[in-house]
């Protein structure tokens, strides 16, 4: 595929007359600097364990003890390890090549671990090409080959392939794809990307096909229907097979509606769906109100079990407001409320809690010109864990292009399966120069200081994280000038 | 508020009678009176059925008495033609009071105030026309029927000057009347010539009452008026930004807006709405100039987190502003920090189990979340043990199947499918189905039989 992706490129700018030709690209080189606290287990005499009624300790850390061995388990945090990660992401689209409404997208991620002792997760995956396609994008036609994502309600459906989209009127359009599927997260084919990470992963190439139909129905009221459908190269059987609706409308008034959901037709089940209404009250001083509703059942495709074990839906009530009662300061905030469904498992002992709850508040305030504050605090009593956190930030806008911000950070995080109260507390800073139309060089670090009671600790938990991206625009703006990016 | 229009007509009749008056003296400075027995007829000097040109005698005709020898010489051209946009035609209004009693004759209209004799004539005063002709019309600039007096501008010989001192209708002054104007267009070519409309009506070339009114003539340079493009109440509905497609599809939009008013924002493949509009190179106008700005829906308090339904049902809508690798450096950027905040990781749990982020859009949890997990000494591999991770639950073993059912993302982030079946299969230990009542067995296997196999020995439905 590099090979392939490199050659299409160059070809399509050989294509035509130089002067004819543009391009307009992006170059962003990303490093970061991680630090982990791997733990791992150990065990302590079962006599020097404290036997107690909310279980078993050793110095306050909680231990395990199986009844008939002479020893107890625990976790112990090892050394701090350094992860060094650095990306590199070249994006170029090209047009003007010899053939109007012809143009070449590319964007190619290259990754290097620097002799970490961390290995960050596809830290060693050294290249990637995201997007590889040509357009061609004629009257009411448009014709993409080559490495694409679609995006739609069933999320991101990445292939080699082909897709052919009409513009069949102004309020219709319909699209056509397929192709070699794409692993999902991975960006690569099948076969390659999830070689070895289980041990009954069919090692074949996967073909991916599927169509869109976009509808306004009035003007502001689109509806957008999704199918696609995945199988096995040797059509053995089916990878995933669904269909997603989104539309949203006007209301009545400032009200507007939008709403979504997808089903599974290979499982016979609703997945994801929302519902919101939102409404601007004014428009000097906005306050938005938004009232959602929302469901939520994770999708797994048919090569792992996971579909099979059926997993429990949540549904959420949420509603969420913003303010700006002047032009320096904005407020917003949320609440909502979830819903576990029925998991139809046996209750021992006691059930889980069917509800959580979260709730956030944000502020923001442009005290002059050159310096805004912000703080948010959020809270979420959820399944699996317990998060209470807020940060505080100030940036200093210095000169129109260079800005510097300190933040702190403090958090709370109880696990509902695991003994530990973990909080953090944690600052940093950050710079970001912006330079020409479309460069800017940011960077910053964080310093963290965890800490745990009742879990396995270490003289010193404090963790750094270091970033600094370089970001690079190139070539020129196409005739829609202003685009954002 | 009654007294201003009232003033104002007042005023301008007076300039207007003002004038009439100053015309009448300067227009002739032949001594009628003096000539009375002469010419028995006006007719013998005043050809009034023919051009300007033939109203007045030729100064030869003064000559032939005036010679030096039977009279003094004397000099005397025709007045010259004033600016005027007044109608009137001698001959056509003689014949069309021909049959009137008593029957009208010169002097009805030209005798000077108390006239002495037959040539004691001057210039008719509005009176005389006002005498048979009485206005109807409460305001003489705004709702009369011009054309009963005056010519439309484009035919009239006012100059430059002259149609910049026109006095403004009283009307004009309204608010409302710029966006009212267009409802009654009869009487503005009295004042107007085309090109002034076209000032502000970028669609001038195109809208039927405007090309009724007449093009200035080349003699005339109309002076031109000032665009003024007041903002429609609807423009300051909160939500119009997201909603102006509905009244774009109207024709109301193509008198501010050119075409570059939509493209401004709207890129790629415009709607046929768009595309009708009169471009600005094609426009005299300047129409409403466009800033390109965030639309009020993004500053929704959810919008970040819901934009995917505005992205899914339009995404036109997007790419008017954002190309699409803006897209993946969130989207697709698990090594980059841009989507999760430096601490994101200290405290993901709860993001994570709740599918809150839904994790799996981006990263794969087999290859990212278990690679890191397991590299942390946070995942376990085979048969559960004695010794578990979820220490904070008694039982674990027997409680985790709720727990998974609500999370199984957050478990496929650290257990390999392997370790599940070593229990959930009928080749494991405890064949324990991880199956619900509701599961449709036959549905399943009709789709992708060969994940029966990786629990079950054989066909499961027995078949």
């Amino acid at each position: 595929m590099r090979r392939a992706t490199i050659g299409a490129l160059i070809a399509a700018l050989c294509a035509a007359p130089a002067v004819a030709q543009n391009f307009r690209g992006t170059a962003t080189s990303t490093g970061r600097y991680i630090q982990v606290r791997p733990i791992v287990p150990d065990s302590v005499p079962l006599r020097e364990v404290e036997r107690r009624p909310d279980g078993d300790f050793h110095n306050g850390i909680r231990v395990i003890c199986t009844t008939g061995f002479n020893t107890c388990a625990r976790y112990v945090a090892q050394a701090v390890e350094h992860a060094y990660v650095l990306t590199q992401d070249v994006s170029v689209t090209a047009w003007g090549l010899g053939l109007p409404g012809l143009s070449a997208t590319l964007l190619v991620r290259g990754r290097a671990d620097t002799g970490s002792d961390f290995v960050w997760p596809r830290s060693t995956d050294a290249f990637d090409a995201m997007l590889a396609y040509a357009e061609l994008d004629r009257g009411p036609w448009r014709v993409r080959a080559g490495r694409q994502r679609s995006t739609s309600g069933l999320g991101f459906a990445g292939f080699d392939g082909a897709s052919v989209l009409l513009d069949a009127t102004s309020r219709l359009q319909l699209e056509a794809f397929g192709g070699r599927s794409l692993a999902r997260g991975l960006t690569e084919p099948r076969n390659d990307a999830l070689r070895g990470i289980e041990s009954f992963v069919l090692d074949r190439l996967a073909w991916l096909m599927g169509g869109t139909l976009w509808f306004e129905a009035y003007a502001g009221a689109t509806l957008t229907a999704r199918y696609q459908r995945e199988i096995w190269s040797d059509r053995s059987g089916l990878l995933s097979e669904r269909a997603s609706l989104d539309f949203r409308t006007p209301l009545p008034g400032p009200l507007s509606l939008s709403a979504s959901a997808d089903y599974d037709l290979a499982f016979g089940r609703v997945g994801k769906a929302s519902v919101i209404v939102r409404a601007p009250l004014t428009r000097q001083r906005p306050v938005w109100l938004e009232l959602a509703g929302r469901r939520y059942v994770p999708w797994f495709e048919l090569w792992t079990i996971w579909g099979f074990f059926e997993p429990a839906a949540w549904h959420e009530a949420e509603l969420r407001a913003s303010w700006r009662p002047s032009p320096a300061l904005f407020l917003s905030g949320y609440g909502g409320w979830r819903f576990y469904g029925d998991t139809q498992t046996e209750v021992i002992l006691s059930e889980l809690p069917n509800e959580s709850q979260r709730a956030g508040v944000a502020a923001t305030w442009e005290a002059t010109e050159r310096l805004s504050l912000n703080g948010d605090y959020a809270i979420e009593k959820g399944f699996g864990a317990f998060l209470s956190a807020g940060n505080v930030r100030a940036t200093w806008h210095l000169l129109n292009a260079l800005s510097l911000s300190l933040d702190a950070t403090a958090f709370q995080q109880i696990e509902e399966f695991r003994v530990g109260d973990g909080t953090v507390f944690g600052g940093g800073g950050a710079a970001g120069w912006e330079f020409g139309r479309r460069s800017s060089l940011d960077f910053g670090f964080h310093v963290y200081r965890q800490s745990f009671d009742g879990r396995p600790g270490s003289p010193d938990w404090n963790q750094v994280r270091g970033w600094a991206t370089l970001r690079i625009g190139f070539g020129r703006e196409p005739a829609s000038a202003g685009a954002i990016r | 508020m009654r007294a201003r229009p009232l003033l104002l007509v007042l005023a301008l009749t007076l300039s207007g009678l003002g004038g009439w008056a100053l015309l009448a003296q300067r227009q002739d400075g032949f001594p009628h009176r003096d000539h009375e027995r002469l010419f028995p007829l006006c007719a013998g000097c005043h050809v009034m059925d023919g051009a300007r040109s033939a109203f007045y005698p030729q100064p030869q005709l003064c000559a032939r008495c005036h010679d030096g020898q039977q009279e003094e010489r004397v000099t005397w051209a025709p007045p010259a033609a004033q600016p005027t946009n007044l109608r009137f035609d001698h001959a056509a209004h003689q014949r069309a009071t021909a049959r009137e009693q008593p029957a009208l004759d010169c002097t009805s209209c030209h005798a000077a105030p108390g006239a002495a004799g037959r040539m004691d004539v001057a210039a008719a005063e509005p009176a005389s026309c006002l005498g048979c002709h009485a206005h109807q019309s409460r305001d003489h600039l705004a709702d009369a029927d011009c054309a009963d007096c005056h010519t439309t501008l484009a035919q009239s010989s006012l100059t430059s000057q002259t149609v910049a001192a026109l006095p403004r209708p009283a009307d004009h002054e309204v608010a409302e009347f710029t966006a009212r104007h267009g409802s009654e267009t009869a009487s503005c070519e009295f004042c107007h010539v085309r090109e002034q409309c076209a000032t502000c009506h970028v669609d001038a070339a195109r809208l039927p009452a405007i090309q009724r009114i007449a093009a200035a003539p080349a003699s005339l340079r109309a002076p031109p008026l000032q665009a003024r493009y007041p903002v429609p109440a609807s423009h300051d509905q909160p939500d119009f930004a997201s909603r102006h497609g509905r009244v774009a599809r109207s024709a109301s939009c193509s008198t501010c807006h050119t075409r570059e008013s939509c493209t401004t924002c709207h890129t790629g493949r415009v709607p046929e709405e768009v595309a009708a509009l009169t471009a600005a190179a094609q426009s005299i106008a300047q129409g409403v100039a466009i800033e390109r700005g965030m639309p009020i829906t993004h500053a929704a308090p959810g919008f970040v987190a819901d934009h995917g339904n505005a992205a899914a049902t339009d995404p036109r809508n997007c790419t008017s502003c954002h190309t699409r690798p803006f897209c993946e450096e969130c989207h697709d950027a698990p090594d980059r920090a841009v989507f999760h905040a430096p601490d994101f990781m200290l405290g993901h749990s709860t993001a994570a189990y709740t599918g809150r982020l839904e994790c799996s859009n981006c990263h794969d949890p087999r290859v990212f979340c278990r690679d890191c997990h397991a590299r942390t000494g946070q995942t376990s591999s085979g048969r559960l043990a004695s010794f578990v991770f979820h220490d904070a639950e008694p039982l674990w073993l027997l409680r985790h199947g709720g727990a998974a059912r609500r999370g199984l993302e957050s478990c496929s982030s650290c257990h390999a499918q392997r370790d599940c079946l070593q229990c959930h299969s009928t080749l494991g230990a405890f064949k324990v189905s991880p199956h619900t009542r509701d599961f449709d067995a036959r549905a399943a296997q009709r789709r992708n039989p060969i994940i029966c196999k990786a629990c079950h020995v054989g066909d499961p439905l027995g078949r």
